[in-house]
């Protein structure tokens, strides 16, 4: 509680901070305006009276530096300590409306960066196994497999949802759901709006096969009629996308197509089942293209070889 | 009880009272900031529709309601967003003799691309003028008034029998 009231504390010192500098700004722009404009004043009331005794404009001259000193002492710090007052008093309202816009921003940059950090840790381990490289580097190969088994882990990624949805239509036909707060039919009529839209806007005979949307990523495979739909959080990287990808097309290949070719109308609710029942198994899929697992795999091996090696008999090997 | 969904589509001109007669009936509020970039906004209702005869059952539908913006005209709106509808709701506003001078040829172009839909049309804003006022030969299902909410449930009720009635 103690530490949370310091950080409030602390965000609240940061905001004045950034609210004295503005005013400050603001009251030297107007300083300057207002300078100009005295002064044009001045020059104004000379000549149109050149009766005024001449005592007055040294009174005038006197005036304006009073006001150009007194200005920022006087206006500036009344109209910063009404600010700060009111801030103060609306404290908790500002970090109500803030914690969730910044909690949202971080975590959708931490999720970036992570991806990023694992197609390069990804990279890594692909070019460990080049000839070349492979007597240099295996020795740092433990520590290269350890980031990228915690990375994996830190932040796993899941398919959340899957859809089957009508082309023509945008009409939800089967769901795989963990998450009832979403509506899906909503979901798959935009699904299917944002993809007419997106090909009728730019003209393009390609395929949008991903749309981020805050912290979810929606992986789309066409289908022919259908429209096939993974919605996944976690981390993502090309690697999981293109499995998802593989494994959405499998479904296509096992079951949708099977109906098709044999003139069945698609039964939403066995739809449902099977897509719940294929993605339940998601996890024990493995593809050409999921380069981590295959990689892994190769690393456990050297690791036993390692190991192995590690009984030699280093008298001989010195000798 | 039967469960369907069914895709229905607001359409008419600019103005007319399409997203406002969608939010009088579904009463829930989302986000309309993607209508004017998508060109499209998408609802959700469901109803409950009794049946009319003992050897029948009750159906829940669930209207899948797309608003779509702009005019109908061919070259400016995507077809896409037409395709599949079981129900369409052409509006006119009744104010404005320009919105439902061109009702014919839109409606016809409609039918080109959804000849099986169930189709009803509704002049809006009802409560602006006299209905005596109006023209004879106007042809209307509805006169409607989303600030009101006058008719809004019963078009769509409407709409949403036909449909299941002679679906699509």
């Amino acid at each position: 509680m103690e530490q949370e009231a310091n950080n409030s504390g602390k965000k609240v010192d940061v905001f004045f901070e950034m609210f004295e500098e503005a005013l400050r700004q603001e009251n030297q722009r107007l300083k300057i305006i207002y300078e100009k404009q005295l002064e044009g004043i001045k020059e104004e009331l000379i000549k149109a009276n050149a009766n005024i005794p001449e005592v007055v404009a040294p009174v005038v001259d006197k005036k304006v530096e009073e006001f150009k000193v007194e200005f920022d002492g006087q206006s500036g710090k009344m109209v910063t300590t009404a600010i700060k007052k009111q801030i103060k008093e609306s404290q908790p309202d500002i970090i109500d409306a803030l914690y969730p816009i910044m909690g949202k921003l971080i975590t959708k940059f931490l999720q970036i960066e992570l991806e990023k950090l694992s197609e390069g840790i990804n990279k890594q381990i692909e070019n460990t196994f080049s000839v070349e490289s492979m007597k240099r580097q295996v020795f740092s190969i433990f520590g290269i497999k350890q980031d990228a088994q915690i990375l994996k882990n830190a932040n796993k990624p899941n398919v959340e949802e899957a859809y089957v949805i009508e082309q023509d239509s945008g009409m939800l036909l089967a769901e795989y759901t963990h998450n009832d707060s979403v509506d899906n039919d909503m979901v798959a009529g935009m699904i299917t709006a944002i993809k007419s839209f997106v090909k009728d806007a730019f003209y393009q005979d390609g395929e949008l096969d991903m749309i981020e949307y805050g912290t979810f990523k929606i992986i789309l495979y066409n289908a022919r009629k259908y429209y096939l739909v993974a919605a996944l959080k976690g981390v993502v990287d090309s690697t999981y996308k293109y499995r998802v990808l593989d494994y959405l097309k499998v479904f296509d290949e096992n079951y949708l197509s099977k109906i098709e070719n044999q003139g069945n109308q698609l039964d939403n609710k066995a739809a449902s089942d099977a897509l719940t029942a294929h993605f339940d198994a998601f996890e024990n899929f493995n593809t050409s293209t999921n380069t981590f697992n295959t990689l892994n795999t190769k690393l456990n091996k050297i690791d036993e070889t390692i190991k192995q090696k590690s009984h030699f008999n280093w008298k001989f090997w010195r000798w | 009880m039967k469960q369907l969904s069914k895709k229905v589509i607001l359409i008419g001109n600019f103005g007319v009272g399409k997203t406002s007669l969608t939010n009088a009936f579904v009463h829930k509020r989302f986000s309309e900031d993607y209508l004017t970039t998508l060109g499209v906004k998408i609802d959700k209702k469901t109803i409950e529709i009794l049946a009319q005869n003992d050897d029948e059952e009750d159906t829940q539908l669930t209207l899948l309601i797309w608003d779509i913006a702009g005019e109908v005209a061919q070259e400016k709106v995507n077809k896409a967003y037409y395709l599949g509808s079981h129900g369409i709701i052409y509006v006119f506003d009744v104010t404005r003799p320009s919105t439902f001078e061109k009702m014919k040829e839109d409606l016809a172009y409609v039918a080109t691309i959804l000849p099986k839909a169930q189709v009803i049309v509704v002049g809006n804003k009802v409560d602006l003028i006299d209905v005596n006022t109006l023209d004879a030969d106007l042809k209307y299902d509805f006169l409607s008034s989303a600030k009101t909410g006058e008719n809004v449930e019963k078009m769509f009720l409407e709409l949403s029998k036909k449909i299941i009635q002679e679906p699509a």
